[in-house]
């Protein structure tokens, strides 16, 4: 212990089981602190996805406001709640200037941490190119980078040192190096030597040899490709080395073979090969060690930060004492969502957290903590939780009561894994549930479904087919969440879970093939019609060069019966650009061209969807609802790239976003899953945390990872303090150094004995234990596990469920089956379960009415509208019929402009001036104002004598010619007419009851003679300023005139606007 | 004068005019920068203002001026100058709002003390924000006030200082000054309960009686068809309605267009409109290493600043040879000045004229293509980044003159406001990183589409909730969702706040702010009159998941439920209805996908041969006629504008060239001296021809050039001399008769001799395999060399020359004859003689094929076809995979399947 329990302020830990009501408590938890006083805004809540934070908010907000506190929920709005990132990045944005560094944090987004790690520790990884290349080409490794980069994120996440790493790496070395036999008394030149004396005696033999079986000739390729390698004088790998161990001729070849079957089997005792590895170990870990310090640099220049620095920051200045006081002003309340799923880093940072804050709140369920692989360490967690409450005064809570599953299923589950998790040492309190909030169903809610068939193809086609006659015989009534009242089964009700996303795809495929409704999110968004269409129409529209574009516009807007009609006009005369004069689509596209210089890139590409007609056809192709779906997936591309752009500061362009999108890293891109009630859920374990079904389908029960010591494996030594998570971590790797050579290479065996090896067991053992609880607790009224058959018609494989075992290493649910019968004993006692025998069966497909969309039928008339606002002052001289000139009146000599001024603020200023100043006040004052005026505007070329005049001879006659009348500078008008809206602002305006008069002041200082031909051309823009005065109930008689203080003119105009006279 | 003042009221609103009516004159609804300009010029007070990007570049020259770097700031500042100033300014200038008088007394707080010191420097000058305006005026107002009637759409309380002491000023000289308060419940049924709910009351149950309805969505598309339809189903009524049209509005606009609607319009303000993108790229192409793929985009934007028929020269090569200063790049500029020359001959000029346009054009078309670099460490210099401002600026300023387009303003604004930026800031040179800053800031509000979109129409539309602040008949919220909230938290500790009150500025919390903004929203349930529609994004859509602050409160309306639609459930049958309207739709005419087809037809002889066919188009040819056909004659071509040379292709390109160029030179003795020659070569090709390589974060591929290039250098040359082998020519350009009327052409990599005189063919590759290769030879069909020897053996008699392909990454030789190449590079299984006579003969079958009208996909399988089935021809003396696999057309044979 680090610090006396005194000091400490009280965290509380409720452990929640599945489907207890976890949020229901959290949300509870935040009104409470709230309706008894605490500041909304100084409460601090972390949740494990933006989704959730955003749920926390609403339903605490809601509950508040429906207790009339709407004020004090307002401050929910602000407060530092959203996952562990935004949360503690905004705390390290605020207070940025402390650290003394850049306020502006942009966080890189996940998908580009890669590429900004790899520009930044460039260097660090240059300089060992030369040597990690070679090495890393024998070690049969792709992408050593790769590994420096992993190992980067391992250090940095774990708040490791840098300086420590190549005690690290010499630690490692030590520990990879003991699972190899001694090192042969050969050198390597020898041992070199000699495989390649073999091979190439091999290679010669076998060419003579009259052996003619495939498997020689399969063994002479092997020894040719490799006898090549060596002989260009490249190296041969290690996984090569192994490989060549296993060659298998036909039998009149052995003695042939076999000289290179020995000198190959000195791999493991091969001095280079302890080089390599040695030097590799050592070359990445000290790449790290580098790239750490240009990574950092490198952000710190471009004011990015990435997750883990926002938590490695946070860390930081929790540590400074201004800060911490600072948050002790606006900190009262600490909650944590789903603490089970913190990483030793942000546990470290809750626990500081935690004692500036009064109080503290956390709830999660260590058992249900699978996402080991994410560097969270669920053992690490489980502890953390037991020795933080009686340290820091809190109270433990357990919830016991479910609200998701049924009373039988709850049962079953308390006795499937209650002794396993008993015998994985987990918190005893949390372990069962005790009480349960649903009534029992009408039937056996444990189903067993024995999936037979030989093939995976077979097994998936039963398991589909068994679900469609699940979903057709209503013999499954579910209770609606929402509604709380039985109803039929659907298909969104269930959801199969996988192990991994492939087999997802696998079970999918079968489903769709038995004509069920799937919803999955899988790729091949791009390969879709619609994505197709939509790229084509982009393309297009940026480049009308681009003539597969146009095919393909052509080829998906064809409805020949035969062949396109696009193919032959392709290789007509004119080519098939010639289509655009035909394709309404193409002529549309044609038509928007011009407006991409003003448009977004996400702009561009709705434009591009909406004119080139895919709405249209898509609501003609067969589900015109997941279609819909996939284009709305592709749009939200076109706001990533945007996005993308933003972040690293720079231009993004229409033709950018189509090669964005047409990028091959982006072929793999998901398909939303559907929307479809009909449709059945297909997802992984891991996927389905935090989510519920009324049925849930167990599949791949028979799926087992090894566990491997080999990679990069984060481990502690000495005794684990709870108040400092991180301390004394280290990461050990051992490189795998043959490829895709597993087994038969002699350390996969000596590994077997290591501690580390064991290790892996045990970590693998826990973790697939939760995962299968997680799984299970998904289900609110049936629970289906879906083993395969042995043999396709044989004993169940269950070695899934087969791990679910006590504190005696006995298999707690034993499975015997007999004939069609199975029985099912968990701890001595029956189980009840319905079980079926599920076999592949031959069914046609009925053929199905095409979903097409319904939709209002499109409008023939497509009008042209008018602009529905318009800017008199931006009017074309155009818009009216040349306007006449009334009269005209000479109100002095020409103003001198000396040099060649701005005009344009010469005539801001004179319009400024001629807003404010009549000629009865002070001749000083309105002097000194004018000066101020023109140098306000930098309008050059103009004394202030001279605005003074101007205004002097035109408000002089304006006094005598229209006195008596109300005279107002800078009117803002408004007028509506035909859905059309018009504003602006008139520069005087004069008025009485019987009478009103529009001026209107244009500083121009043009000759003579063009003086009426400017003043007419102003004329739309005061005839509709005149038709706003007439409609605002003003006279109706209104004039118009147009003031040319520089020229010293006024001149009367008449128009009339089109729709507004 | 009367005006209606909210603090969100600048921009559309409703009502439009303070009175509701449909003109108005001398009165005005309007926000804090509507009410200051239409104060400050009546009062003759107004001027230019200054873009927000200067005023930071104004403040971080006053900072640095003061920063003896034991600032609060100093630290932060020294990182990035730029955002600390940003920072700091927004705190000055809330503090200015606030009433704070920097030089009142002495500050305790630090932060205080550094700020009070900025803000009283004389030198250099600080334009003004909003709320030093607002201050500026409040004596000429009091002196001459020209509102006879102030409507506050806000709480008075909620403001900040300045604007009640605005609010203040203006009453006392003799404005009333009212509340409009949104009356609320007067509505009928569920609206009303919701009115009930919202202004605290207790309402009753909602029963669904469609005055208050949700369509929930989780298509935008889809919604958005539904929102038209609803405006088409009773146009009778739209003039009652105001829109809110909140987030994108493009599919709006689409969907009411197609029902002959006006457009609702509106525009989000972005940094990224088609033009404003000269600016950012304009920049990007001036760091050395070049960035190859940014000059392409440049080149190829719209309204580009170089000609686009000219500009084609130098993109088509940038494409295939990413650089400048190669001979490809040199021969660019050589075919850009013939075509403009061609032009301008055509536009009848006199030679002189001509070659003076010609000097004018190049000129300026090197500032675009080739302007002074400056290292990206080491920044580029105040000057030259002026230079490239005002470049962009007058390339702006003549588009907008030419073209009329109204984006071009902006754009030229963005760039001198930029220069003035860079200028006020007073730093020299300038590093990318702190320029990406001030471009982004510049740009960083956006610009809204300044060509009018919407149409005129009945209803009226606003951009957000708050713009509604009186009464209105019917509400449509499209986008009813939550407002990206930038909820800064408040940087002032209690002792700062009790300073600062002590001196008599007060700082309005963040709370108010909030308040303020959600009143607002509120506001517009409160003002709907008859019915209100809102369409709102499911949770699952929108990114954060978070839904609007007010649908917290309506969650607890008993029976909600009743009044909620969820968007699919309504798609699904002919009869919808949402709130009180009802309208009928029809399904669409069923349209099958287009299949895939095998066997497809022409006319008789309207496929002819070709003029020319190279080594690849043989080899198509014999692969798939199909894709012969779309990509010879009928000329499909499907690369994008920025499909720029990259991964394996661009490492060839590069290998390629270094290796030629090496095999042409002088070769040293011995292998020892072989990495000197090679290395300048790959130092000197790289920038021509494969920039890209040489950026940031790409080290490693280079590496990989490098190392291949320089090993397979040494074997190559190594495995020549041990043969005896003489390099005759490298890349020449050979040509011979296929038969009457077609050419062969094509370009050879490396051409041999022997002591003899022997002629023999080598062909480079680079590819992480080389097995397709051997596999091609052992399998008799490398119809490439084939066309290699053939082009080499020209008109000469006897057999076809020997030809080797040399993989580069694997340094080995793939020969089909073993002499002159080593043995143990011979691959058995061909004779490059029969393989061409096959080669001819095929040819000549498929063409007939084609003359026949007959084309065949050969990678399409169907189910119903002829000729995919029969047994293979024996007569087919070579059979070459179809290349589907890199081949665009598969969506258009159905080769790959759309479904
Ligand atoms: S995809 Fe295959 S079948 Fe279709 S055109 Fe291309 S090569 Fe031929």
């Amino acid at each position: 212990m680090t610090r006396p329990s005194g000091e400490r302020r009280p965290v509380d830990i409720v452990i929640a089981s599945a489907g207890t009501g976890k949020t229901y408590r959290l949300v509870e938890e935040i009104r409470t602190a709230i309706a008894s006083g605490a500041d909304p805004g100084s409460i601090l809540a972390t949740t494990f996805t933006n989704k959730a934070a955003a749920e926390l908010v609403e339903r605490a907000r809601t509950r508040l406001i429906g207790q009339g506190l709407a004020d004090r929920a307002a401050g929910l709005l602000s407060a530092r709640i959203g996952t562990v990132n935004s949360v503690f990045g905004g705390l390290v944005g605020d207070f940025a200037l402390n650290a003394g560094r850049s306020p502006v944090t942009d966080v890189i987004p996940d998908e580009r941490r890669q590429r900004v790690f790899a520009v930044a520790a460039e260097a660090a990884i240059g300089r060992r190119a030369a040597e990690m290349i070679p090495i890393a080409q024998r070690l049969d490794i792709d992408d050593w980078a790769k590994g420096v980069r992993e190992l980067a994120d391992l250090v940095r996440g774990n708040d490791i040192e840098p300086s420590r790493l190549e005690a690290h790496a010499d630690r490692s070395w030590r520990g990879c190096r003991a699972l190899f036999p001694p090192l042969s008394r050969e050198t390597a030149d020898a041992l070199d030597a000699g495989l390649r004396a073999a091979l190439v005696h091999a290679r010669e033999a076998l060419k003579r040899s009259a052996d003619a079986t495939r498997s020689t000739a399969q063994v002479r390729e092997r020894i040719e490709a490799a006898a090549a390698v060596i002989e260009s004088g490249r190296d041969l790998p290690w996984s090569q080395w192994a490989a060549l161990t296993k060659l298998k001729p036909a039998k009149q070849s052995i003695g042939v073979v076999q000289p290179v079957v020995e000198a190959a089997g000195e791999h493991a005792a091969h001095p280079g090969l302890r080089a390599d590895l040695e030097a590799y170990i050592h070359g990445i870990y000290g790449a790290a060690a580098d790239a750490l310090t240009l990574y950092a640099e490198f952000k710190d220049v471009h004011g990015l930060v990435d997750f883990t620095d926002q938590e490695q920051r946070a860390l930081e200045l929790l540590d400074d004492p201004g800060v911490r006081e600072r948050l002790r002003e606006t900190l009262a309340r600490v909650f944590v969502d789903e603490f089970q799923d913190t990483s030793p880093i942000q546990l470290a940072l809750f626990l500081k957290v935690s004692q500036i804050a009064e109080s503290s709140f956390w709830v999660g369920d260590p058992k249900q903590a699978i996402f080991g692989f994410r560097g969270t360490d669920p053992e690490l967690i489980d502890q953390a939780a037991r020795t933080i409450v009686p340290e820091s005064g809190g109270r433990p809570d357990t919830l016991t009561t479910s609200y998701r599953a049924r009373p039988k299923l709850v049962e079953f589950t308390n006795r499937a894994f209650g002794p396993a998790f008993e015998a994985l040492d987990f918190e005893p309190a949390g372990i069962r549930i005790r009480e349960c909030d649903r009534a029992e169903g009408p039937i056996e809610p444990v189903e067993v479904w024995g999936i037979g068939g030989r093939t995976v193809a077979d097994a998936m086609a039963a398991l589909a087919e068994k679900i469609r006659e699940t979903l057709d015989d209503a013999a499954h009534p579910v209770d609606d969440a929402d509604l709380n009242t039985p109803r039929a089964i659907r298909g969104s009700d269930i959801a199969v879970l996988c192990r991994t996303n492939a087999h997802c795809e696998d079970v999918a495929d079968a489903l769709a093939a038995s004509g069920v409704r799937v919803a999955i999110a899988r790729p091949g968004l791009l390969e879709t019609p619609e994505a197709v269409l939509a790229m084509a129409a982009l393309r297009y529209l940026v480049d009308p060069g681009d003539t597969l574009a146009v095919a393909e516009i052509a080829h998906l807007h064809d409805d020949s019966v035969d062949q396109p009609s696009w193919f032959e006009r392709s290789l007509s005369e004119d080519g098939i650009r010639s289509l655009a004069a035909e394709l309404p689509v193409l002529a549309a596209l044609d038509a928007l061209r011009a407006d991409l210089a003003e448009l977004t890139p996400r702009e561009a590409f709705d434009t591009a969807i909406t004119a080139s007609g895919i709405l249209d056809r898509i609501g003609a192709w067969d589900n015109a609802a997941d279609r819909l779906g996939n284009l709305d997936a592709l749009r939200a591309f076109a706001a990533q790239y945007e996005d993308e752009a933003r972040t690293v500061r720079s231009a993004a362009t229409a033709a950018g976003l189509a090669a964005w999108l047409g990028d091959p890293a982006r072929t793999d891109t998901d398909l939303p899953p559907t929307p479809d009630p009909d449709a059945v859920n297909v997802v992984s374990y891991h996927r389905a945390k935090g989510l519920e079904w009324p049925m849930v389908v167990l599949a791949d029960l028979d799926h087992a990872p090894k566990p491997s010591a080999f990679g990069f494996n984060v481990e502690s030594e000495g005794d684990f303090d709870v108040w400092r998570p991180l301390k004394d971590r280290w990461v050990r790797f051992w490189p795998w150094p043959y490829g895709r050579q597993q087994t038969g290479v002699r350390i996969d065996a000596s590994v077997l004995e290591t501690g580390e090896h064991r290790e892996a067991v045990r970590r693998e053992h826990a973790e697939a234990v939760r995962l299968l609880y997680v799984g299970m607790t998904r289900a609110r009224d049936y629970l289906v596990l879906a083993p395969r058959r042995k043999g396709g018609d044989g004993g169940l494989k269950l070695s899934w469920l087969e791990r679910l075992v006590d504190k005696d290493r006995e298999p707690i649910l034993k499975f015997s089956l007999r004939e069609s019968d199975l029985a099912v004993a968990a701890g001595g006692q029956a189980v009840p379960v319905r079980f079926s025998e599920v076999a592949p069966v031959d069914r046609e497909l009925e053929a199905r009415e095409p979903a097409t969309a319904w939709r209002a039928p499109e409008s023939i008339e497509k009008p042209e509208h008018p602009p529905y606002r318009i800017a008199p002052s931006a009017l074309e001289p155009s818009a009216s019929d040349a306007a006449a000139v009334v009269s005209r009146i000479e109100l002095g000599a020409r103003i001198p402009i000396t040099g060649s001024p701005d005009m344009t603020a010469v005539g801001e200023a004179v319009h400024a001036f001629l807003a404010y100043d009549r000629p009865g006040q002070d001749r000083d004052q309105r002097g000194a104002r004018a000066a101020e005026t023109l140098a306000r505007w930098s309008a050059g070329g103009l004394r202030p004598a001279h605005l003074v005049e101007m205004s002097d001879r035109f408000f002089g006659h304006i006094d005598r010619a229209f006195p008596g009348m109300t005279v107002r500078a800078e009117v803002p008008v408004f007028g509506r007419r035909d859905g059309q809206r018009l504003t602006g602002r008139i520069d005087l305006l004069l008025t009485n009851g019987a009478r009103a008069v529009v001026i209107d002041h244009k500083s121009y200082p043009g000759p003579y003679d063009t003086w009426e031909a400017k003043a007419s051309s102003h004329g739309a823009q005061l005839a509709l300023y005149a038709s706003v005065v007439r409609g605002a109930a003003g006279p109706a008689e209104v004039e118009t005139w147009v003031h040319m203080p520089v020229v010293g003119q006024l001149i009367q105009v008449r128009a009339a606007v089109e729709g507004w006279s | 004068m009367k005006i209606v003042f909210g603090w969100r009221l600048d921009g559309p609103t409703y009502p439009e005019t303070p009175d509701g009516s449909e003109f108005s004159i001398d009165a005005a609804v309007v926000g804090p920068r509507g009410l200051l300009d239409l104060l400050e010029s009546r009062l003759g007070v107004n001027g230019p203002g200054a873009h927000p990007a200067r005023r930071i570049a104004q403040y971080l020259a006053r900072l640095r001026a003061i920063d003896d770097g034991a600032r609060f700031y100093s630290g932060s500042f020294a990182a990035d100058a730029w955002a600390t100033a940003r920072l700091l300014l927004s705190w000055r200038d809330d503090l200015a709002a606030a009433g704070w008088t920097a030089g009142s007394r002495s500050w305790t707080s630090g932060r205080l003390a550094a700020l009070a010191r900025a803000e009283t420097l004389h030198e250099p000058p600080l334009a003004p924000g909003l709320p030093d305006r607002a201050r500026s005026i409040l004596s000429r107002v009091s002196e001459a006030n020209p509102i006879e009637q102030l409507t506050l759409a806000d709480d008075r309380e909620r403001l900040p200082w300045v604007w009640r002491r605005l609010i203040d000023t203006l009453a006392d000289a003799g404005a009333r000054v009212v509340r409009a308060a949104p009356e609320g419940a007067r509505a009928p049924g569920d609206l009303a309960a919701v009115q009930a709910l919202i202004s605290g009351g207790e309402p009753g149950p909602l029963t669904g009686d469609a005055t208050f309805a949700v369509l929930r969505y989780d298509n935008a598309l889809a919604a958005a068809e539904v929102a038209a339809e609803w405006l088409a189903a009773s146009p009778e009524a739209n003039s009652d309605v105001a829109i809110i049209r909140q987030g994108n509005g493009t599919i709006l606009d689409a969907a009411c267009r197609r029902l002959g609607l006006p457009k609702p319009g509106g525009s989000e303000r972005s940094p990224y409109r088609g033009a404003l993108q000269a600016l950012p790229l304009a920049f990007e192409t001036a760091w050395r290493p070049l960035d190859a793929q940014r000059v392409l985009e440049l080149l190829v934007m719209p309204g580009a600043p170089i000609p686009y028929r000219v500009g084609r020269c130098f993109a088509d090569v940038l494409r295939g040879f990413p650089g400048t200063g190669g001979a490809e790049w040199r021969a660019a500029w050589d075919r850009a000045v013939d075509r403009l020359r061609g032009d301008l001959i055509e536009e009848g000029l006199d030679r002189a004229q001509v070659d003076g346009r010609i000097r004018k054009s190049v000129t300026e078309w090197r500032e675009w293509l080739e302007p002074e670099r400056f290292g990206r460490d080491s920044g580029i210099t105040a000057k030259a980044a002026d230079k490239i401002c005002r470049k962009v600026q007058s390339w702006a300023m003549k588009r907008a003159a030419a073209s009329g387009d109204e984006i071009y303003m902006p754009t030229a604004s963005a760039a001198s406001d930029l220069a003035a930026a860079i200028a006020d800031s007073g730093i020299d040179p300038v590093s990318k990183p702190l320029l990406d800053r001030m471009i982004d800031a510049v740009v960083a509000e956006g610009v809204e589409r300044p060509t009018e979109v919407a149409g005129a129409a009945p209803w009226t539309t606003v951009d957000e909730a708050a713009q509604i602040w009186g009464r209105a008949p019917a509400i449509l919220w499209w986008g009813f969702a939550a407002a990206e909230s930038n909820a800064a938290s408040d940087p002032w500790s209690r002792a700062e706040l009790r300073e600062l009150a002590a001196s008599g500025a007060a700082l309005r919390s963040r709370d108010d702010a909030t308040a303020l903004r959600l009143d607002a929203e509120r506001g517009a349930f409160l003002n709907a009159g008859r019915r209100m529609l809102l369409i709102m994004p499911a949770a699952s859509r929108t990114e954060s998941g978070a839904t609007h602050p007010v649908w917290h409160e309506l969650k607890n309306l008993d029976g909600l439920g009743r009044t909620v639609i969820e968007g699919r459930a309504l798609g699904r049958g002919p009869r919808r209805a949402l709130g009180a309207c009802a309208w009928e739709t029809r399904r669409t005419e069923h349209r099958p996908l287009p299949p895939p087809i095998r066997d497809w037809t022409v006319p008789e002889t309207l496929i002819g041969p070709r003029a020319t066919d190279s080594a690849t188009s043989l080899q198509t040819l014999l692969g798939c006629p199909m894709r012969w056909v779309l990509q010879y004659q009928a000329g499909l071509r499907g690369t994008g504008l920025l499909d720029m040379a990259e991964g394996n292709r661009l490492k060839g390109v590069v290998a390629h060239e270094v290796l030629a160029r090496f095999l042409a030179g002088a070769r040293p003795d011995d292998a020892a001296g072989v990495p000197g020659v090679v290395e300048p070569l790959l130092d000197a090709v790289a920038p021509e021809i494969g920039s890209p390589l040489l950026l940031p974060g790409r080290r490693l591929d280079w590496e990989d050039v490098r190392r291949n290039t320089i090993a397979s250098a040494v074997a190559l040359s190594a495995t020549l001399d041990r043969c005896g082998l003489e390099v005759m020519a490298t890349e020449r350009d050979l040509e011979c008769s296929l038969d009457g009327r077609t050419d062969l052409k094509g370009k050879v990599d490396v051409e041999l001799t022997d002591g003899e005189g022997r002629p023999s063919v080598v062909d480079l590759k680079w590819s992480d395999r080389d097995r397709y290769r051997r596999e091609e030879i052992a399998e008799g069909r490398p119809v490439q060399l084939a066309a290699y020897g053939r082009l080499l053996k020209g008109d000469g008699d006897g057999g076809l020359p020997p030809a080797a392909y040399f993989m580069i990454k694997q340094r080995r030789l793939l020969a089909v004859d073993s002499d002159p190449f080593p043995a143990e590079s011979r691959i058995e299984g061909a004779n490059l003689d029969d393989v061409w006579q096959a080669v001819v003969a095929v040819r000549k079958r498929t063409l007939a094929d084609m003359a026949a009208g007959r084309v065949v996909a050969a990678g399409v399988r169907t189910g119903d076809s002829e000729s995919q089935d029969a047994a293979p021809d024996a007569a087919v003396p070579i059979v070459i995979e179809p290349p589907c696999r890199f081949c665009e057309f598969g969506r258009l044979c159905g080769q790959k399947a759309l479904s």
